[in-house]
C-alpha cells in the first residue's frame, strides 16, 4: 500500500493523530515486556498486542509515505515536537499493572469509536474514492484487532477488580486516565477533515459520549466510579489538545530520543537489504 | 538469465519455511501471486495472516534468498498489506504438518468450508475445546484447552472472526 501525494493538510494530520497514538501504544507496550509483565502468558500476550499497534502504525504511515524507507524516515526523522499523539498513548506508570490495565482498556475502546466514526464518515461520502477505500480498509483491520484488545483488558479488569487493593488500584488508574479520552475526540480534529472532504462532520460530542457510555457499561457492574469520565475539567491537559499539537511529557521525548539514536547514528541500516 | 514457469517459481518458494510455524509459505497459502513482466522480470506477492506479524521481513528475505539461489537475480518480493488471508488457504498437507506440531487453523465458530464448528483437538479429535488465552506464543495464535484429554494446544487465529470470538469467548466462560 502506498501513500496518496494528493492529502490535503487536515488528511495529513488527523492520520498522522491515528498512526503516531498506535506508534507510541505499541512501543510503550512493548516497553513493558522488558518487566515480565504479571506472568509469562501476560508477557507473551503484551509482545502480541505491541505487535498489532506497531502494523496497525506502518500501515497508517504507509498513507503518508510512498516506500518503505519514506516511513522510517516519517517514523525516525522527526522531533518530539512533531509527534501528534495522544496524552493517552504516552502516558505511563512503571510497576503499576492495574495502570496499563486502565490505559489498554481505555486505549482500545478510544480506537474503535474512532474507527466507527471513520468506517460512517466515509460510508456517507458520495464519491468513494480509492485513497478513501485504503482509509476503510484499515479502519477495518483495526477494529477486528482492538476489539480482541479491549476482551484481553477487560479480562484483566475482571480479575483484579475481584480483590480490593486491586480495585483501589484501578480506580485511582480511572481517575488519572479517563479525562484523556478528549483528546481522541476533539472537534478541531473532526471538524477539519470533515471540512476539508466537504463532508459533514460527526458531531465530536457525540463520539467522546459514545466513548464515555461504553466505558461505563463496562465499568459500573463491577463497582467503578465512572464519575470523573463525565466531569468537565477545565485545566486538563488533554483536553487542551496538547498531545496533538506536539506538547508532550518529558518521558516520551526520552523515550523518542532513545528510539530515534540507532537509526540517526546509521540511517542506511535497514532490516532487509534485497 | 533463467526462466522459470509459475509452477516452477511455486515449487522453489515450497521450501521457504515459516519462521514460527513447521509449514512451509505455499502450504500456509500467503503465496498469493507469482507475476512476469514483459522483460521477464519475477514479482512474488505475499499476503499476511496478520499485519503486525514479526516475521514478515524474515519470510521476504528467505523467499528472495531461495529465488536468488536458483538463478532469479531480479526478483522481487512484496507484502501485499491490503489482501485477506483466512485458513482455509492452508493446503490440506499444512494442515496435517501442523496438527502432528499441535496447531490447527481455527475459526472461533466462523463458518468454514473444511472444518464444521469450534477447532477440534488435534491430539484426541474431540470437540470439548475451551479457549484458555486469546494470544499464545504468536501474535497469530490462540491457545485452547482440551477437557477430553486434558491437553493445551494452539490454534492459528482467523482475522476478522472477532465478533464471532467474542461470542465464543463468552458462550466459554458460562
Amino acid at each position: 500500500m502506498t501513500g496518496q501525494t494528493s492529502l490535503s493538510p487536515a488528511e495529513v494530520n488527523f492520520i498522522l493523530h491515528w498512526a503516531d497514538d498506535k506508534y507510541i501504544m505499541g512501543h510503550e507496550i512493548a516497553s513493558q515486556t522488558r518487566f515480565y509483565g504479571p506472568d509469562l502468558e501476560e508477557n507473551l500476550a503484551l509482545g502480541s498486542l505491541a505487535q498489532d499497534d506497531l502494523g496497525h502504525a506502518r500501515l497508517l504511515y504507509g498513507l503518508l509515505a510512498e516506500s518503505d524507507l519514506e516511513i522510517d524516515k516519517l517514523v525516525y526523522l522527526r522531533s518530539p515536537g512533531e509527534y501528534r499523539n495522544s496524552l493517552l498513548a504516552a502516558t505511563q506508570e512503571p510497576d503499576n499493572w492495574a495502570f496499563w490495565v486502565i490505559k489498554g482498556l481505555l486505549f482500545a475502546q478510544a480506537e474503535l469509536v474512532r474507527c466507527q466514526a471513520i468506517n460512517a464518515l466515509f460510508s456517507r461520502e458520495p464519491a468513494q474514492n480509492s485513497d478513501k477505500a485504503q482509509w476503510l480498509y484499515i479502519s477495518n483491520i483495526i477494529i477486528q484487532d482492538d476489539a480482541i484488545h479491549l476482551e484481553h483488558w477487560q479480562q484483566w479488569l475482571e480479575v483484579l477488580g475481584r480483590q480490593p487493593e486491586g480495585h483501589a488500584r484501578l480506580q485511582a488508574a480511572l481517575e488519572r486516565l479517563l479525562p484523556l479520552g478528549r483528546e481522541f475526540f476533539h472537534a478541531r480534529t473532526w471538524n477539519d477533515l470533515a471540512g476539508e472532504l466537504k463532508i459533514p462532520a460527526p458531531e465530536s460530542g457525540l463520539l467522546l459520549e459514545e466513548w464515555n457510555n461504553r466505558l461505563a457499561a463496562l465499568l459500573k457492574p463491577l463497582f467503578f466510579n465512572v464519575s470523573s469520565l463525565y466531569a468537565v475539567n477545565g485545566n486538563n491537559w488533554a483536553a487542551q489538545y496538547c498531545g496533538r499539537e506536539g506538547r508532550h511529557t518529558p518521558e516520551l521525548v526520552r523515550m523518542l530520543e532513545e528510539d530515534h539514536a540507532l537509526y540517526q547514528s546509521y540511517p542506511e541500516a535497514a532490516l532487509g537489504s534485497v | 538469465m533463467v526462466v522459470l514457469t509459475e509452477n516452477e517459481v511455486r515449487q522453489l518458494l515450497t521450501e521457504v519455511e515459516d519462521p514460527e510455524l513447521p509449514i512451509n509459505i505455499i502450504d500456509l497459502g500467503i503465496v498469493e501471486k507469482v507475476e512476469f513482466s514483459d522483460t521477464g522480470r519475477v514479482t512474488v506477492k505475499l499476503i499476511p495472516t496478520f499485519v503486525g506479524c514479526a516475521s514478515l521481513e524474515v519470510i521476504r528475505l528467505r523467499a528472495v534468498e531461495q529465488l536468488h539461489r536458483h538463478g532469479l537475480a531480479g526478483v522481487r518480493v512484496v507484502w501485499n498489506l491490503a489482501a485477506k488471508w483466512h485458513p482455509d488457504m492452508i493446503t490440506p498437507q499444512g494442515r496435517a504438518h501442523l496438527a502432528e506440531y499441535g496447531v490447527v487453523p481455527s475459526y472461533l465458530g466462523q463458518e468454514s468450508k473444511n472444518v464444521a464448528g469450534n477447532s477440534p483437538c488435534p491430539y484426541c479429535g474431540s470437540n470439548r475445546v475451551e479457549t484458555q488465552a486469546s494470544y499464545g506464543a504468536a501474535l497469530c495464535r490462540v491457545v485452547y484447552f482440551c477437557q477430553s484429554c486434558r491437553n493445551s494446544f494452539e490454534g492459528l487465529k482467523c482475522p476478522g472472526s472477532h465478533s464471532n470470538q467474542l461470542a465464543y469467548l463468552k458462550r466459554e466462560r458460562h
